[in-house]
């Protein structure tokens, strides 16, 4: 070994040696005798040699990022942090998905649980506000609006002196209007674009989802006026009512209501005797690549309450709840099948 | 912007913008999805450009050169707008009667964008737990309850976090 090699090795173990100290100094777990002697034995090590206080010094001073921090609210800066990979992540999961999607081949004879044009995906990737596939979140808006989204979703926030505008892209969204009290005189409008479709909302809690040009509306509170291009009156929609716009514009009132199809901002889905197609269709929208249900097992009924943070844990539920076996191709690409003949 | 001295067609920059700026424009273009930040991105490359003409004569692929400058460029405009982005969304989520002076938020952003420039590379779950850490002081025992892991995963977290930042100063810190 060379004098130069033993110098670097010895540095390394030196440097090891001060980030367990330090490891240990900021868990949060001493109590105050325990404190005063690991600060103690610091002390000592850092005097038994100058390489010693030079590590230390120099971990002390590769954290100086964080003093700048310290006029900010500490929760700021975490959730700051904590948003900014959050929109990294959308970004890299949309691209990651539309290579999985040129990717697969769809077997004749299987149903497919997922499937979406590629417009849909290039659709909204600059959007204001996007969900990763598998995330929900809210967002609150300065004029007092909560907007839930629900994964694979993608909005634009539009608010001008006139009106506030949110552009649907695609997904589906919970929203409570806010009162917009901090705006001069006059509670500005609140209207939802989805496609052509304009909703307009008046102290309003409110569904919207928009997948393939066709919109969903289903009002918990108040009342919503739907308002197509070419259309002289305005629908009506009042609590407790579903409605379907197409691509053409028909509207389509839904019976009957299922207030189970909103346990998403609960963060579950609730089945009561749903077809087993029909519930790994749900999943699959908070799971990327493919998740599909062969047909000779769509038609089994599931009951039950399923996290859709663990859609992982849905499908093993359901593995051991029914005769079937999940089947990976790859990561992104799951099966649910008839089990085999003993 | 071309001093006197660069104002002749024939200097070696003047040629460079004139053979790929409007390459570069749309490659930048492509990247940022905005024409208005193409460009600012484009005029940014060619003022790093000027800084280095003395690696233009031996030239051999230049618009590779030019993409690695602009590359640099773009991943910087890029992380200082999610920056942005974010702490947007974070400050419209909370009191909507609560406004931050443009000192403030000039000073917040400079700080969580050297921040973010120093955990660069950390796995999600390491960022996150060490950020918990040092910026909510936050013990070892919550952080695994709030991340669902177990206590030795946080305290290895910790350990390579601080490594992270330790390499990360040697690599940036110039004279000692």
């Amino acid at each position: 070994m060379t004098r130069a090699q033993a110098t670097t090795d010895l540095h390394a173990d030196i440097v090891d040696q001060a980030i367990a100290w330090l490891v240990k100094l900021r868990s949060g777990m001493l109590d105050a005798p325990s404190q005063a002697r690991l600060l103690a034995e610091i002390a000592q090590w850092r005097q038994a040699a100058p390489e010693h206080d030079a590590a230390w010094l120099a971990l002390q001073a590769s954290e100086q990022g964080f003093d700048s921090l310290r006029n900010l609210p500490p929760e700021q800066a975490l959730r700051t942090m904590h948003t900014v990979q959050q929109i990294r992540h959308a970004r890299q999961g949309r691209r990651k998905v539309l290579r999985v999607l040129g990717l697969s081949v769809v077997g004749a004879g299987a149903c497919v649980a997922m499937q979406r044009p590629v417009r849909d995906w290039a659709q909204g990737s600059l959007a204001d506000y996007t969900t990763a596939i598998g995330e929900r979140r809210m967002i609150a808006l300065p004029d007092g609006t909560q907007i839930h989204l629900d994964t694979d979703t993608a909005i634009d926030v539009r608010y001008t002196d006139a009106q506030r505008v949110i552009v649907m892209h695609r997904g589906r969204m919970f929203i409570r209007t806010g009162g917009d009290i901090d705006h001069a005189d006059v509670r500005r409008r609140f209207i939802v674009h989805a496609g052509a479709t304009r909703l307009e909302a008046l102290g309003t809690q409110f569904f919207v989802g928009r997948e393939n040009d066709q919109t969903r509306l289903h009002v918990t509170e108040g009342r919503v006026a739907i308002r197509q291009v070419d259309a002289t009156d305005d629908l009506i929609a009042m609590p407790g009512q579903s409605y379907q716009i197409d691509a053409a514009g028909r509207i389509t009132m839904l019976y009957p209501l299922d207030q189970d199809a909103y346990a998403w901002l609960d963060g579950v889905l609730i089945a009561k005797q749903m077809r087993l197609s029909e519930v790994t269709a749900q999943l699959a929208r908070y799971r990327r690549g493919w998740l599909r249900c062969d047909p000779a097992v769509a038609d089994l009924r599931v009951s039950g309450v399923f996290q859709l943070d663990d859609t992982d844990r849905a499908l093993a539920s359901l593995v051991q709840a029914l005769p079937i076996a999940m089947v990976s191709h790859t990561r992104y690409w799951v099966t649910l099948k008839p089990l085999p003949p003993v | 912007m071309l001093t006197p001295r660069h104002s002749s067609p024939q200097h070696p920059v003047h040629v460079l913008y004139s053979d790929h700026h409007g390459w570069l424009l749309a490659w930048l273009r492509k990247r940022l999805g905005n024409a208005g930040d193409a460009a600012d991105l484009a005029q940014d490359t060619f003022v790093r450009v000027m800084g280095k003409t003395a690696e233009l004569p031996t030239l051999r692929e230049p618009r590779a050169w030019l993409t690695s400058i602009a590359h640099g460029l773009v991943v910087d405009h890029v992380r200082r707008q999610d920056i942005e982005r974010a702490y947007e969304e974070v400050l419209a989520s909370e009191s909507a009667s609560c406004h931050v002076s443009p000192e403030i938020r000039l000073m917040a952003l400079e700080a969580l964008y050297a921040l973010d420039v120093l955990l660069e590379g950390l796995k999600p779950n390491v960022r996150l737990a060490f950020l918990m850490s040092r910026l909510e002081e936050m013990s070892y025992p919550d952080i695994a309850r709030r991340l669902q892991v177990s206590l030795s995963s946080v305290e290895k977290y910790m350990a390579t976090a601080i490594r992270h930042c330790y390499e990360f100063r040697r690599m940036h810190a110039s004279g000692s």
